[in-house]
């Protein structure tokens, strides 16, 4: 019997480090298949660059045929597939992740299949079918596959998303739109709960607050853009509450990148979400005072972190969650150098998690700048700003990955860009974090117009530059713009 | 024709739900066999297995198993194949299943083809720790999600009532897109400007995303070091630095904190944490000692009520109730408590049921017991014989020549095992000088507890012993006791009398016997053989005399008496 079990347990974990082995594999191919795409679209087939690339992508692909017989390369749900297996992205693989994702369902394609006895040239010309076909095309994965099958590739089968798939990917998306709005709202809803459950000396339901943050990590990790839109709404009389769902949000956000776990990253957004509860015990009329603070009042707010550590004392727990919880509480304000608030005795290294929520923090706080305090900045300033301080007061990787996430003209950005248009960021490129998505509120002339939603990175090969490129970017307040009306977010 | 296809179809479902209904069934027998078992079993490995076979089975056929609930029932395809029987006490257990999946907000649950072995178990483990209550800060949902299936999908309902967020509050009649057109915007005016522009965006952009190998590295190293992080030992760290900073009130608070947090690590016996925490504050205490008198006396009191009688007796009740508490942290966290814990722990120690946690609560006494033996000794008054016991065993492990005290009072307990430790660590702890307080015990019922007490006298050579020694030798049912406590007794008062005792050795055996008189021949021969375990003269000369005389039993045992003293060292 005893024996039975061990062997068993044996299989088990080789089975685990076969399945470890072909995730390692799936990760490799979708970054070789991104970089031999990228290639194809600045060479032309016969270029050497170009087939240096493509063939490391080969032999990566022989090497998986040899050991799994054939390759099936699924994507679905907002997540790849590899032989059914899920494949996981960490900070590197990240973006190519998006672009090979981006590149299906730009092309109708649900699934490409590669099997046993796939040359090389075949492999060269299906690959460059993708840096050359347009696929703003009508009927382009018709086309797609015609062009395949008169190039003569036969071990390579790309399938079309079914329509009734398609269908109901639109509807989830959109579904998911709501259900991110939604879980959004809950967010804040918790957090305005936990404060006003503390204020009545009532303690808070951490159930509920961990089955909150899983549907946002759940929902974050399948649609990041409505969240970034999300987080780039302000509203000022909610301002402790909204922020803290903002934080939270664009801490988990890091943590997707960093390739965290799911439970870590739940841990991290619980920690993310109550990092200012210490402000519950400070007055009311401090915290949302309409002015700069002045010397005293500053000595109260830098209370908040130990107040913090208190309140979620106070929450009769002492599992993982609230120690993390304490943990974030008391050093976000801290500064990578310690040059912040309250003052330590000891030397110490912040925590990870202490780390990403003092950059989401201070980020939020900058871009969200309560109505009266003029010292609010855009969002690209903003991340500027933080730039100067990256390695003194932010973790200098763990800012750049920030930005990675939220780009380098965030949501919510207002632009003028060289056609004299302006408009609204509304939406970021992994691929190209300069170029985003704007949607375009003005024209040339500071007319009103029909709100038009262009991507920045549409390239005129004509005239052999970018369609539209930012300019400069501006202060919405000074010029009255309300960008909260022009998120897609409604 | 039609007719018969429908009749085929339903007859399909009837036997699809029928399958559907049977394999629930076992799926409940097995969980019922998991949370009975413990994980190690083998009757819950099989179920196990045998579940496993069951599922396969009917997803190869159907694809998926889906099954939907409500408060009480379990159903699949809209038929009930599980309804709770909440009536009947009975099947509590049993019953819960469909009220504790309903209670988290679950409305439906999914197994797909395809199922794993590893999802389906991990299910079932899910589910024991819900239904047994094990994880507070848990539900059915968070488990769940925590365990990423693959396979296993659910339905949840959304409690959470979320008001719609009105966004910004900031009332713009009209976007003053003129005043920024004609006022701000400077466009650049040549192509070279625009160039170097968007240089420089591109410079900026390209150093976000490229994360240089360095970067990596760094970035690896992070993780890596969250790998190690210690959530304890993480909020300990915090806990002393505001407890070395804050103002007195806020001082105070933060102690009551420390302390409530210490309650909620006993309750779920992490004494290994608990202990952390009060090193830490004897930590923190020992700074304050002689800066801040009341921060140092507040800390003291802290540490003082972790031992508190009401705290070491919820330890008591979950050492008796809980199996897997580690007994090494809890003898590490109670050794780490102030002596006001002594009287306290002794209380426990006579409600503890088992040997193991008797064991490690008797060390931690021995350890309280080097400083505070008296607060310890004081054990010993305790009602109950086996606490005193225990305390006995712990005042020998001190091996504190102040402990005889203590064990002389339990040379008189009433029970007879207390006693006969007594005497057990008296011999181990006192000396010559404790010997009187044996000599009550000469005319104690058990004859066991006497021999004892006569052998410890002898070894100390107790000469107060001697008369009452003879008092007893003297008596005329003396010949009647029991052999080996009389031989100890002659040996005792040969050892101790010497030259003293020759008279009485002399009487006895040169008094002729004519009643009962094969036990006064063994009394004369057990005196014989005491006097031949001494090589003193008087002794010799009397052994050689008795010799002499015509009884030949006498005789003999005196000759091999002195054979054996010529190989004794003299004294
Ligand atoms: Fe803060
Ligand atoms: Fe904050």
């Amino acid at each position: 019997m005893g024996k039975e079990t061990s062997t068993k347990s044996s299989d088990k974990k080789f089975l685990d480090r076969q399945e470890e082995t072909l995730l390692q594999k799936g990760k490799e191919l979708v970054s070789q298949l991104h970089a031999s795409i990228k290639t194809a679209q600045i060479y032309e087939q016969n270029n050497e660059m170009f087939i240096k690339q493509s063939r490391k992508l080969f032999d990566l692909i022989s090497e998986l045929i040899q050991k799994e017989g054939e390759i099936l390369l699924v994507s679905k749900e907002g997540y790849l597939f590899l032989n059914d297996l899920r494949l996981k992205f960490d900070l590197e693989k990240y973006a190519g992740s998006k672009f090979i994702m981006e590149i299906f369902e730009r092309f109708d394609m649900e699934k490409i299949s590669i099997e046993e006895g796939v040359t090389s040239s075949e492999l060269d010309s299906f690959v460059y079918l993708f840096g050359h076909l347009n696929p703003e095309e009508k009927d382009i994965f018709d086309l797609f596959e015609e062009k395949i099958h008169k190039l003569g590739i036969s071990h390579i089968k790309v399938e079309r998303i079914p329509l009734f798939k398609k269908e109901s990917y639109k509807k989830s998306l959109q579904e998911n739109k709501r259900l991110a709005k939604k879980t959004f709202f809950n967010a804040v809803t918790v957090v305005r709960e936990a404060m006003s459950s503390l204020e009545s000396r009532k303690t808070v339901n951490i159930v509920r607050v961990k089955r909150m943050v899983q549907s946002l990590v759940d929902l974050i990790m399948e649609d990041e853009g409505t969240f970034l839109e999300l987080t780039a709404l302000k509203n000022f009389d909610e301002y402790t509450y909204i922020h803290s769902a903002d934080v939270c949000v664009l801490s988990i956000m890091c943590g997707v990148r960093l390739g965290l776990e799911k439970n870590k990253l739940c841990e991290l957004g619980f920690a993310a979400l109550f990092h200012d509860l210490g402000k519950v015990r400070l007055p009311y009329e401090l915290i949302n005072k309409p002015a700069e603070y002045d010397d005293s009042e500053w000595v109260q707010i830098r209370r908040h972190p130990e107040l913090g550590v208190k309140t979620i004392l106070s929450f009769r727990r002492l599992d993982d969650y609230s120690m993390r919880a304490i943990l974030v509480a008391f050093e976000h304000h801290l500064n990578l150098d310690l040059s912040g608030y309250p003052k330590v005795s000891k030397k110490r290294d912040l925590n990870l998690f202490s780390r990403i929520v003092s950059i989401a923090d201070a980020y939020d706080a900058m871009t969200s700048g309560r109505v009266y305090i003029k010292t609010s900045y855009s969002p690209d300033e903003t991340l500027k700003r933080m730039f100067y301080r990256s390695g003194i007061f932010y973790d200098p990787v763990l800012l750049k990955v920030f930005i990675n996430v939220v780009g380098v003209y965030p949501v919510g950005t207002l632009v003028v860009l060289d056609t004299g248009e302006i408009g609204v960021v509304c939406g970021i490129n992994s691929e190209d974090l300069a170029r985003p998505r704007v949607k375009i509120i003005a024209d040339r002339y500071g007319e009103k117009k029909e709100y038009k939603v262009v991507d920045l990175r549409k390239f005129d090969e004509t005239r052999n530059e970018y369609h539209f490129s930012i300019v400069q970017t501006l202060d919405p307040q000074r010029y009255k713009i309300d960008i909260s009306q022009y998120l897609a977010v409604e | 024709m039609e007719e018969l296809e429908i009749k085929k179809e339903r007859l399909e479902k009837e036997q699809e739900i029928n399958e559907a209904k049977k394999l629930l069934d076992f799926f409940l027998k097995a969980l019922k066999n998991i949370m009975i078992y413990p994980e190690d079993n083998p009757i819950p490995f099989e179920f196990k297995k045998g579940l496993y076979k069951k599922f396969k089975d009917f997803l190869e056929k159907n694809g998926e198993f889906k099954i939907q609930v409500d408060s009480t029932n379990l159903l699949y395809q809209n038929e009930v194949i599980y309804h709770d029987q909440s009536k009947d006490v009975r099947m509590h257990q049993e019953k819960s299943i469909a009220f504790f999946i309903y209670r988290d907000g679950i409305r439906e649950i999914k197994f797909e083809m395809g199922l794993p072995e590893k999802e389906l178990n991990s299910f079932l483990e899910i589910l024991k720790l819900v239904v047994k209550r094990l994880v507070p800060e848990d539900d059915l949902v968070t488990l769940l999600w925590g365990k990423d299936f693959n396979f296993i999908k659910y339905e949840v309902v959304d409690e959470i009532l979320a008001e719609e967020l009105s966004y910004s509050t900031q009332v713009f009649s009209q976007p003053d897109f003129e005043k920024l057109y004609h006022s701000e915007i400077d466009l650049p005016e040549t192509e070279e400007e625009k160039k170097v522009k968007g240089e420089k965006v591109k410079i900026f952009v390209e150093n976000i995303k490229a994360f240089a190998e360095g970067e990596i590295t760094d970035l690896n190293k992070l993780l890596a070091m969250d790998q190690k992080y210690h959530p304890l030992e993480a909020t300990i760290s915090v806990f002393i630095e505001i407890l070395n900073q804050e103002e007195l009130p806020d001082f105070y608070e933060m102690v009551g904190l420390i302390e409530k947090g210490l309650d909620l690590l006993i309750e779920t016996y992490d004494f290994a944490s608990t202990y952390k925490i009060i090193e830490a504050i004897k930590q923190v205490e020992q700074r304050f000692s002689g800066i801040s008198k009341e921060r140092s006396e507040r800390l003291k009191i802290a540490v003082e009520r972790a031992g508190d009688k009401r705290r070491i007796e919820i330890i008591g009740e979950i050492l008796n109730r809980e199996k897997k508490v580690d007994l090494f942290s809890v003898q590490d966290y109670l050794c780490s408590l102030y002596w006001n814990s002594i009287s306290n722990l002794i209380n426990i120690l006579g409600e503890l049921k088992t040997f193991s946690a008797r064991k490690m609560v008797c060390r931690v006494l021995e350890k309280f017991g080097r400083e505070n033996l008296e607060l310890v000794g004081k054990g010993v008054f305790d009602s109950r014989w086996y606490v005193v016991r225990n305390i006995l065993w712990v005042l020998g492990e001190i091996e504190d020549r102040r402990g005889v005290e203590f064990v002389n009072f339990a040379l008189k307990h009433e029970d007879v095992r207390v006693r006969r430790e007594a005497i057990r660590i008296l011999e181990k702890i006192g000396d010559s000088n404790s010997g009187t307080a044996l000599i009550p015990l000469l005319d104690y019922d058990f004859n066991k507890i006497r021999i004892m007490a006569v052998k410890l006298l002898a070894k100390w050579k107790v000469k107060e012993a001697i008369k009452p020694l003879l008092e007893i030798a003297e008596k005329k049912e003396f010949h009647n006791i029991d052999i080996e406590e009389k031989k100890e007794l002659l040996l005792a008062l040969a050892i101790i009398g010497r030259d003293e005792i020759i008279p009485f050795f002399r009487k006895l055996l040169r008094k002729r016997a004519f009643f009962n008189r094969e036990k006064k021949i063994e009394t004369k021969i057990l005196a014989i053989k005491a006097l031949g375990a001494l090589n003193f003269l008087k002794a010799k000369n009397l052994l050689t005399e008795i010799k002499t005389k015509r009884n030949k039993t006498l005789k003999e045992a005196s000759a091999k008496a002195l054979a054996k003293l010529e190989l004794l060292p003299k004294i």
